[in-house]
């Protein structure tokens, strides 16, 4: 008995310094705009609450060059999304554009149409989970948190600060710019108002990684009312197409 | 047992991270940088010493530019040294057109001077780049490697295998099937 009370106070020796920095976190989450809160949410919500929904996204992201400075590339993607668990991403970027079906069976596939290699990840079969397991094997999707089946939550789960900046004109658009804190980044986000809430722009800077990279996103071309084919979202193999397998990630953040 | 249960509760409780929500993974792949006309100098000295070995070329001084305009091409196989870092990094199309040194004048008759001067050095260097590398495209007059079921390209002996990094098809240089 004695011994399992040692090792229980040398537990909690080793992990108080943790809890301290969780203590000290939490402290500093208490100072959240409701009303930067309530924008997110009135942008986000139409997302949660569509049958299908499609966009298209400009991703600007930062990454490090051989010399240690930031170096920033360009990518498109064309996203369609059916409720609760099929996604279709057409990529714009490096090299040949590639596309991802995944309709909720347990596979994601990844297909270039110009040279017809394709690979196939095996993943979970809700939404959420699919994207978290295909983030661990590289494909990160700069738009996740605005595929999950709670984008609200997705965006606002562990915020450390939020803020409304104000109310802004972006290309001559009236656009409501929002500042969030959270753990490891800061992010911002700039939302259209009226009847029609959307998101318009997020950018989000990593404070993890030498540098900060950043990640930035325009939004285009909502739609909360497509009509995709079942097609879109399952994979037809050509007969021509090869197979091929995922590069062997270097050490991951 | 219970000891070790007691510990190992105790750490996870303490050590929860409290992370936020918002996307922001990219991988650790690094972008190739190099300073090109750094290249460029260097196989200019090369150049030279090719040149005084035949005496003929030193009396014609343009040959040695128009070398220097050719190995522009070959130093971006040198590039592919990035793979010096671990073969992490990715190189862009280097391609550079009409920005490529000496490129836009006089190529029609710079290029066939060089044709008769074309430094040896040019095979061992194209030759050079780094197994493991990984390029977004390939470079041009590639021909398909049967090697059963898998897709290789011989691209002037440098041998190519296509997968797909992260959502980007990428091609890597590996060895010789």
């Amino acid at each position: 008995m004695n011994k399992f009370l040692g090792i229980l106070i040398l537990g909690l020796t080793v992990s108080r310094p943790m809890l301290g920095q969780k203590n000290e976190t939490q402290k500093a989450a208490t100072d959240v705009d409701p009303l930067a809160l309530q924008i997110v949410k009135a942008a986000t919500d139409p997302l949660k609450e569509a049958k299908a929904y499609s966009f298209r996204a400009l991703v600007s992201r930062d990454l490090l060059g051989t010399n240690d400075q930031i170096i920033t590339t360009f990518s498109t993607s064309q996203v369609t999304v059916q409720r609760p668990n099929k996604l279709h991403i057409k990529f714009r970027g490096r090299g040949e554009p590639v596309e991802l079906f995944y309709d909720g069976s347990g596979k994601a596939v990844l297909y270039s149409p110009s040279t017809k290699f394709y690979t196939t990840l095996s993943t979970p079969t809700s939404i959420d989970a699919c994207l978290a397991d295909m983030s661990k094997k590289g494909v990160n999707i700069a738009v996740r948190n605005f595929l999950e089946s709670d984008p609200y939550a997705s965006l606002t789960d562990g915020l450390t600060t939020a803020y409304a900046v104000g109310k802004v004109d972006v290309f001559d658009e009236k656009v409501y710019h929002l500042a969030f804190t959270e753990p490891g980044a800061e992010w911002q986000l700039w939302v259209v108002g009226g009847d029609n809430p959307r998101v318009k722009r997020l950018e989000v800077i990593d404070k993890d990684k030498p540098h900060n990279p950043r990640i930035a996103v325009d939004f285009f071309d909502w739609d909360f009312n497509p009509a995709p084919s079942e097609d879109m979202f399952t994979f037809s193999k050509p007969a021509d197409a090869h197979e091929i397998e995922m590069l062997k990630l270097t050490a991951e953040r | 047992m219970r000891n070790i249960i007691a510990f190992l509760l105790m750490v996870a409780i303490g050590c929860q991270p409290l992370y936020g929500r918002v996307e922001r993974a990219g991988g650790n792949n690094r972008v190739a940088v190099q300073n090109h006309s750094n290249n460029l100098n260097s196989n200019a000295n090369v150049n030279r010493n090719y040149n005084a070995n035949t005496n003929v070329n030193r009396n014609v001084n343009v040959n040695q530019n128009v070398n220097v305009n050719r190995n522009v091409n070959v130093n971006n196989n040198v590039y592919v040294h990035g793979g010096y870092y671990g073969g992490c990094c990715y190189h862009e199309d280097n391609d550079w057109g009409a920005f490529a040194a000496g490129a836009a004048v006089g190529v029609a008759t710079t290029a066939a001077v060089a044709a008769a001067t074309r430094p040896k050095q040019t095979t061992v260097v194209t030759n050079t780049v780094v197994v493991g590398s990984v390029v977004p495209s390939l470079p041009g007059g590639c021909a398909t490697v049967a090697n059963g079921s898998v897709v290789i390209y011989n691209c002037s002996n440098v041998y190519y295998k296509p997968f797909y990094q992260g959502s980007t098809l990428v091609y890597q240089v590996v060895t010789y099937p």
